[in-house]
């Protein structure tokens, strides 16, 4: 049990990288500008003004970061949620892919126990559309019907 | 705790940054290692943390002390956080493929074992159940008492007890079938 | 500042993009493509009269016994894959815990059967004998095979959603830290998108929703059929005298269905697709600001 809880202890080596804490503060404490209430006048000292000039340089910062956009970033941006709907659409497809292929497996096991041909088989028919030929003359009509019948 | 964390925290719920930020340097640490742990994952770590001090930052004006201590509170989000993210189940990237001590940020006077030891350690916390994971992170790698563990996970501190009991053997079992 | 400015860039650019793994690869795609050709050419020897009986026969038979393979084969390949799919899911919800082992066990012994009819084919020499395995194994995926493995390709596909949500969800939170920086350096007015990212939250909300109704949903299903299943059993065990019947896999008469996880599935992608158009939308108008 010691050693477990010793070896616990060594956990605490676990740090977050020093450029994300640094960030994350500056992230966090610029994300709601601190309008000045009847505390600021309370409280006038050294803690306010390292507050306001750590706001002074945030805002400076901030403006000078933004000012570094580029179309190039925001097109990256572009390419990559367009992938992402692409992974969307890939999704939406494979839905139903399964009982698209469940039915084909059905309809193979049915032919394959059945007898006799499937007449709506695309082979079948594709084959019977080429050797119709269609003519006026009536007398063909129910030679053209028994064909596509039987 | 924080010398004079009352102060701090009455002064950040007045909406002081700098307060907050005292606060954020104190906790930082803990959070992290707590979300880290438990995610095996070091960006989504760095995210969640993110997000719980952001969250935390945004509703300190509802944080009531009264018998509830501060870092508890945080735990709390931190928790409810993890919760989403696995809610989400994102593909869980393990520690193997995402080493928690990268080699320049070990002790040099640290035997490289140790070091490996220690993941070993981790990757066995992270197998176990959520809450037993989530008292033996606040109770041993934070440090936090039976009090503080019991009112972020919300349970009574014998039910604490008894996870952390349960928790230490299942650990003990890990660690030797790891060898 | 360099870092600063790096990571501002890089907070639109880098975001984790989610490559769901497809639930059905390449492989059973060429698989199917394959029955249908033997399905085809089957069709295409019955129907055939330019052949005598005899050698249409032995052609016929030998074309039944090829589409039944390959049936067996996609069978199994698409067992394959939902087997590797499910060991991957991890997660610590007990109920999904138990969905999986459960399945698991189920597609072990779907592999065996399919794998027993698979020796038997070839050695068939008759045309009633390939007839009658074929039929035999439609009616094993109609009892309850089919609808097993659409249960499960579902919830498959329904973590992968998760995967694709989490990926909106982030994306939104960087683009809301990035749009609040744009405001904060007035060069957007303040809320000016507040609107549209409104919605998009919302249709992302929505997607989480439809996404977790419709994993409920199968859950639920697979639990009743769990409990009839073992009722079944109990009161075979309780009645030994009857006559046992097979163990079906009749779906119990549950509620009347109110939701169908494939069409919840499919709202929560249509959901998900519309915050996307949104994130386009803001992305061109923020272009058009900063030229």
């Amino acid at each position: 049990m010691k050693q477990i809880e010793s070896q616990l202890k060594n956990l605490r080596k676990i740090r977050p990288d020093k450029g994300f804490a640094l960030m994350c503060r500056e992230d966090l404490l610029s994300s709601t500008v601190v309008k000045p209430g009847i505390d600021l006048w309370r409280n006038l000292g050294l803690s306010l003004s390292l507050a306001l000039t750590a706001m002074l340089i945030v805002f400076v910062a901030q403006n000078a970061a933004v000012s570094s956009y580029s179309i190039a970033s925001l097109e990256k941006f572009e390419e990559e949620t367009t992938l992402s709907r692409d992974q969307i659409n890939i999704t939406l497809a494979e839905i139903n892919y399964h009982s698209d292929l469940a039915s084909k497996t059905s309809m193979a096991l049915s032919e394959a126990a059945a007898e006799g041909p499937s007449h709506l088989n695309q082979n079948l028919l594709m084959k019977e559309a080429e050797s119709l030929k269609i003519d006026s003359a009536p007398d063909n009509v129910d030679i053209l019907l028994d064909q596509v019948i039987l | 705790m924080l010398e004079d964390e009352r102060n701090l925290i009455i002064r950040a719920k007045g909406g002081e940054a700098e307060a907050f930020g005292l606060l954020y340097d104190e906790y930082l640490p803990k959070i992290y290692r707590f979300v880290l742990l438990k995610t095996g994952h070091r960006e989504e770590a760095e995210d969640l943390t993110h997000q719980v001090f952001l969250q935390a930052w945004r509703n300190i004006r509802n944080y009531d002390d009264r018998g509830y201590p501060f870092s508890s509170w945080l735990y709390r989000i931190a928790k409810n956080l993890v919760v989403d993210y696995y809610r989400r189940l994102r593909p869980n990237v393990s520690l193997e493929d995402c080493r928690v001590f990268p080699a320049d940020e070990v002790d040099p006077e640290t035997d490289l074992d140790l070091s490996r030891e220690t993941e070993k350690l981790a990757r066995a916390v992270g197998k176990l159940r959520d809450t037993e994971q989530t008292v033996i992170i606040m109770r041993f790698v934070d440090e936090l008492s039976i009090k503080e563990t019991a009112a972020a996970i919300e349970k009574s501190e014998g039910a604490v007890k008894l996870i952390q009991h349960r928790a230490i053997q299942k650990l003990k079992k890990l660690m030797t079938e790891e060898k | 500042m360099k870092k600063t400015n790096f990571l501002i860039a890089s907070g639109l650019v880098s975001l984790i993009v989610f490559f769901p793994k497809p639930v059905f690869g390449a492989e059973i795609k060429a698989n199917a493509e394959n029955l249908t050709t033997s399905v085809n050419q089957l069709i295409e020897v019955k129907d055939d009269k330019s052949m005598s009986d005899p050698e249409r026969l032995a052609k016929e038979l030998e074309a039944r016994k090829q589409v039944v393979k390959d049936a067996l084969s996609l069978s199994l390949k698409e067992i394959s894959s939902l087997e590797t799919s499910l060991k991957a899911l991890k997660t610590k919800d007990e109920r999904v815990l138990d969905f999986q082992s459960s399945s698991l066990e189920y597609l072990e012994s779907a592999k065996t059967f399919y794998e027993e009819q698979s020796d038997v084919v070839d050695k068939l020499a008759s045309m009633d004998e390939v007839k009658a395995l074929a039929q035999k194994i439609k009616d094993y995926r109609d009892a309850g095979y089919n609808k097993k493995i659409e249960r499960v390709t579902n919830f498959l596909l329904l973590n992968q959603i998760d995967g694709l949500i989490a990926t909106a969800e982030t994306r939104w939170q960087k683009i809301d830290s990035d749009l609040k920086k744009l405001e904060r350096g007035a060069f957007v007015s303040p809320g000016y998108f507040d609107a549209n990212m409104q919605k998009a939250k919302k249709y992302i909300s929505d997607a989480t929703n439809l996404g977790a109704d419709a994993k409920e949903q199968i859950l639920k299903e697979f639990e009743a059929e769990k409990i009839s299943a073992e009722e079944k059993l109990s009161l075979t065990a309780a009645s030994p005298s009857e006559d046992k019947a097979q163990v079906q896999d009749n779906t119990p008469e549950i509620a009347p269905k109110v939701v169908n996880p494939k069409e919840l599935a499919e709202a929560s992608l249509t959901n998900l697709k519309s915050s996307y158009d949104i994130f386009l939308k803001i992305s061109q108008s923020v272009k058009k600001i900063l030229q």
